[in-house]
C-alpha cells in the first residue's frame, strides 16, 4: 500500500477534522425569523385555500365544519415553532486556512468541504428579510457537477462579506 | 513523459498588472452602472415583450371589456418602463485591481464576485443597433458549473475592450508559461500547428475487423424489437409497394397452419405454445444480434485512437467517420465499463469525462469513449499515457454497507404484498409468477448493493458499481472540487456516511459517489483528499 495516501483503518482513526461538528461556529439565530417568514407564506396560503374549501364544500358533504381548517392550521403552528428554530442550529461553518466547510440538515445531514482553490467565483447575496434583519448568504461556486453552489445563510453581513474577501485572497492557482 | 496531471507549482500571487493604471483608470475601483443606452434598449425591448400580453387582450376582447385594452398596455408600458429603470438603476459593477463585482437588486441583493484570476472566457458581442450607440455585451465565464456567470450589458465599447485588456494582462502575469501555451493550444484546436517529429502523433489503439465484429456479438441491439413491434402495429394499414405485409390475424393463421394446429385458442397445451414462442424469441434474439453487429461496423470501423502532443485523438466510422481530440489535462476522470457477459470474457470499455470545451464533442463536453472494447493488458498502457494508472495489486477494495438495498427492499415487499393481495398465489395462475418475479427483483437490487467498492492508490480514488453494468471510475485527487459527507438517521445509528465528490463535467458512467461506508473512514478519506492541498 502505499503510504502517499494515508487512509487510517476502520475506528482507530484519529480526529480527521480539527473540529467536529459540535464545534463548529452556529449562523445567526435570527436567521430563524426568515425562515419563519417563507414558511409563514406557505402557511398562509394553504390554509386559505383549505379554509376556503372548508367553508363553501364541506357543508355541502354534511360533514362537521372546521376540522380540516383547524388541524392544517395546527400543523403549521407546529411548523413553525420547530422547524425553523432546528434548522438554524444545524446550519453550522467553520473557515480554516485552505478550506471552508458547512453542514446542515438533521435528519439528513450533508457536510461539505470546499478548498480555497476550488471556489470559482463568490455571492453575497441578501433577501428583504435578511436585509432587515441585516444578514446576508454566502454562496461559493465552484465547478462541480455536484455542489456547483454551496450557500451559508444567515452569516452577519459584515461578516459575510469579510468571508468573501478571504476566500478570495485565498484564491492563488488554478489546474486548467 | 512526466506526469502531466501534478498540479501546476502555486505561482507567487501576482502584484496588479502595472498597467492597470493607464487602463479605465478613471474608473477602476469605484461602482458604476452601466451604460445610460440600457434605457433606451430596454424601451425598444417593449415591443417584443407585449408578445406577453396577448393573452390578457384577447380575454379582455372576447370577454366584452374592451375599452379596458388601452389601460392594461399603459400600465403594461409602465411597469416595463419601471423594469427597465430599475434594473439599470440598481445595477453597479465595480473593477478592482484583481476582481470584478457585479451588485444586483434594491429589495433582495445579490453581489457576485469575480476574481480574475478565474476568468477562463470573456466575450464582446456588438449588435447592430448597440453598434451605432457604440456599445457592447460583455460576457464572462469562470468555469463554475453554470455557464455563463455574468453578462453586462450595455456598456461603452472602449470599457469592455479595456476589461479585456485589464483581464488579458493580468493573466499573462500570472500564469506560468506552460498554461500559456496550453491556451494558445486549445486556440488553435484543430492540428493546424505542424507535427515536429513523426512520434508527435502515436497510434495507441486500434480494432481490427475481427474484434470489431467480436465486440458487434457482445452488443446486441433491442432497438429491433420495438422495430418488430411497430412493424406489425403499422401492418394492417401499410402496403408499401404492392406488398401485402400480413395483418396481425393472418399472421396467427400463418402460424397456426406452420404448427398444423389451432393453438390460440383457449385450450392450447403448453407444449404448443413453445412451440412457437421458442422460434420466435430464437429469431428476435437472432435479429438483435445482426443488427447489434451492423450497427458498430459502421459506428466503430477502422478505430484509431492515436496521441498527439496535448492531445488524444480519436477516429471512427464507415460512413460518417467522427474526428474527436481529447485535451489530456482537462481529462476530469476515466471510467472503465463492461457488461454482465462481456466481463466473463474480460472486455471492456474505457471512457474519459472531460471539460467542455473539447473540439468534436458535440454535445458539449462530458463523456467520451476512447476504447470502444478491449482487455485490460490494452487498456493499461492508455491509462498510463494520461497519468491514471492505478497499481491494481495494491489497491485494498472496501465494500459498502448492505443497507443499501433496504429502500428497495420495502417497495419490494410491498410489490410483493400487492401481489398476493391481487391473486393469492394458491389460487390463482398469475399469484406464484408475481411473487417470484418480486423475489427476483429483490436478489438482483441486493447483489447490486453488494457491488458497491471503493479503493484508493496513490492520489486516485476508485470507485466500482453495478451488476448489468458494471463500472470502475478512476477519479485523481487534483480533480476533486468539493466533497460532501452525507448521512440521515438511520446511517448515523449504524455509524454510516456516504462520501460524494463534485467533479466537473456531466457523464453517465462515471461514479462519483462511495455510499455507506463507516463515517470515519468517510471523513479519513476527505481529510487526506484535502489537506495534501
Amino acid at each position: 500500500m502505499t503510504a502517499i495516501f494515508p487512509i487510517t483503518p476502520d475506528h482507530s482513526a484519529e480526529p480527521p477534522h480539527p473540529t467536529p461538528p459540535e464545534d463548529l461556529t452556529p449562523i445567526e439565530p435570527r436567521y430563524a425569523w426568515v425562515l419563519r417568514a417563507s414558511l409563514a407564506i406557505n402557511a398562509l396560503i394553504t390554509t386559505a385555500i383549505i379554509a376556503t374549501a372548508d367553508a363553501l364544500l364541506v357543508p355541502k358533504l354534511g360533514l362537521p365544519q372546521g376540522i380540516a381548517t383547524g388541524l392544517i392550521a395546527f400543523f403549521w403552528l407546529l411548523m413553525l415553532l420547530i422547524l425553523p428554530s432546528r434548522r438554524v442550529l444545524s446550519i453550522r461553518y467553520h473557515i480554516s486556512d485552505d478550506h471552508i466547510r458547512i453542514r446542515r440538515g438533521f435528519l439528513f445531514t450533508v457536510d461539505t468541504i470546499v478548498p480555497f482553490v476550488r471556489v470559482q467565483h463568490l455571492d453575497v447575496s441578501q433577501g428583504v428579510i435578511e436585509r432587515s434583519l441585516g444578514l446576508s448568504s454566502l454562496t461559493i461556486h465552484t465547478s462541480g457537477v455536484l455542489n456547483q453552489a454551496v450557500t451559508l445563510p444567515g452569516l452577519e453581513t459584515s461578516l459575510a462579506h469579510a468571508m468573501r474577501e478571504t476566500i478570495h485572497r485565498h484564491i492563488l492557482t488554478d489546474f486548467a | 513523459m512526466s506526469d502531466p496531471f501534478l498540479l501546476p507549482v502555486t505561482p507567487p500571487k501576482p502584484a496588479p498588472p502595472a498597467d492597470a493604471a493607464d487602463a479605465p483608470s478613471e474608473d477602476s475601483g469605484a461602482w458604476q452602472r452601466q451604460h445610460i443606452s440600457a434605457l433606451f434598449l430596454g424601451l425598444l425591448r417593449f415591443g417584443r415583450s407585449l408578445f406577453n400580453l396577448i393573452p390578457a387582450v384577447a380575454a379582455l376582447g372576447l370577454s366584452g371589456n374592451s375599452r379596458y385594452i388601452p389601460f392594461a398596455i399603459a400600465g403594461y408600458f409602465l411597469l416595463h418602463i419601471g423594469g427597465v429603470l430599475s434594473h439599470w438603476l440598481f445595477t453597479l459593477y465595480r473593477i478592482g485591481p484583481d476582481s470584478l463585482s457585479i451588485r444586483h437588486g434594491l429589495f433582495s441583493r445579490n453581489e457576485r464576485h469575480i476574481g480574475f484570476d478565474r476568468v477562463q472566457d470573456i466575450s464582446i458581442e456588438q449588435g447592430l443597433l448597440p453598434r451605432l450607440l457604440g456599445v457592447a455585451r460583455i460576457s464572462i465565464e469562470t468555469g463554475a458549473g453554470s455557464g455563463e456567470d455574468v453578462t453586462l450589458f450595455p456598456i461603452k465599447m472602449e470599457k469592455a475592450e479595456a476589461l479585456r485588456e485589464t483581464l488579458r494582462a493580468y493573466r499573462e502575469q500570472a500564469r506560468p508559461l506552460a498554461e500559456a501555451q496550453d491556451s494558445a493550444d486549445e486556440l488553435s484546436s484543430t492540428p493546424s500547428t505542424p507535427p515536429a517529429s513523426s512520434d508527435d502523433s502515436r497510434l495507441l489503439f486500434a480494432l481490427p475487423p475481427r474484434k470489431l465484429l467480436l465486440s458487434g456479438v457482445f452488443s446486441p441491439s433491442l432497438a429491433v424489437i420495438a422495430l418488430l413491434g411497430a412493424l406489425i402495429g403499422f401492418a394492417d394499414r401499410f402496403e408499401p409497394f404492392g406488398l401485402n405485409i400480413p395483418s396481425e390475424r393472418e399472421l396467427i393463421a400463418m402460424i397456426e397452419a406452420y404448427v398444423g394446429s389451432n393453438i390460440f385458442q383457449q385450450n392450447s397445451s403448453p407444449r404448443s405454445i413453445a412451440l412457437v414462442i421458442a422460434p420466435l424469441l430464437l429469431a428476435i434474439a437472432a435479429l438483435s444480434l445482426i443488427t447489434g453487429i451492423i450497427r458498430t461496423i459502421f459506428r466503430d470501423w477502422d478505430y484509431r485512437l492515436s496521441r498527439e502532443p496535448r492531445t488524444l485523438r480519436r477516429l471512427r466510422g464507415l460512413t460518417t467517420r467522427t474526428d474527436v481530440a481529447i485535451t489530456i489535462r482537462r481529462v476530469q476522470s476515466a471510467t472503465l465499463v463492461t457488461g454482465l457477459i462481456r466481463q466473463i470474457f474480460g472486455w471492456q470499455e474505457l471512457r474519459l469525462r472531460s471539460l467542455a470545451s473539447d473540439i468534436g464533442s458535440g454535445e458539449g463536453g462530458g463523456d467520451h469513449q476512447i476504447i470502444p472494447f478491449a482487455q485490460r493488458e490494452e487498456i493499461d498502457p492508455i491509462l498510463e499515457e494520461i497519468g491514471l494508472l492505478p497499481n491494481w495489486e495494491a489497491v485494498e477494495w472496501q465494500r459498502s454497507h448492505g443497507i443499501l438495498a433496504l429502500p428497495s427492499f420495502f417497495t419490494l415487499i410491498l410489490f410483493a404484498a400487492s401481489a398476493a393481495s391481487f391473486s393469492i398465489p394458491a389460487a390463482n395462475s398469475w399469484g406464484w409468477p408475481l411473487f417470484g418475479a418480486a423475489i427476483l427483483l429483490l436478489l438482483i437490487e441486493i447483489l447490486t448493493a453488494r457491488r458497491h467498492f471503493h479503493g484508493v492508490d496513490g492520489d486516485k480514488i476508485l470507485i466500482r458499481s453495478g451488476l448489468f453494468r458494471p463500472s470502475l471510475t478512476i477519479l485523481p485527487r487534483r480533480a476533486i472540487q468539493s466533497a460532501d459527507i452525507s448521512d440521515n438517521f438511520l446511517y448515523r445509528r449504524l455509524g454510516l456516511a456516504s462520501l460524494a465528490f463534485g467533479v466537473p463535467g456531466i457523464s453517465s458512467h462515471a461514479d462519483d459517489r462511495i455510499p455507506a461506508i463507516s463515517l470515519s473512514k468517510a471523513t479519513a478519506l476527505r481529510a487526506a483528499i484535502f489537506h495534501r492541498d
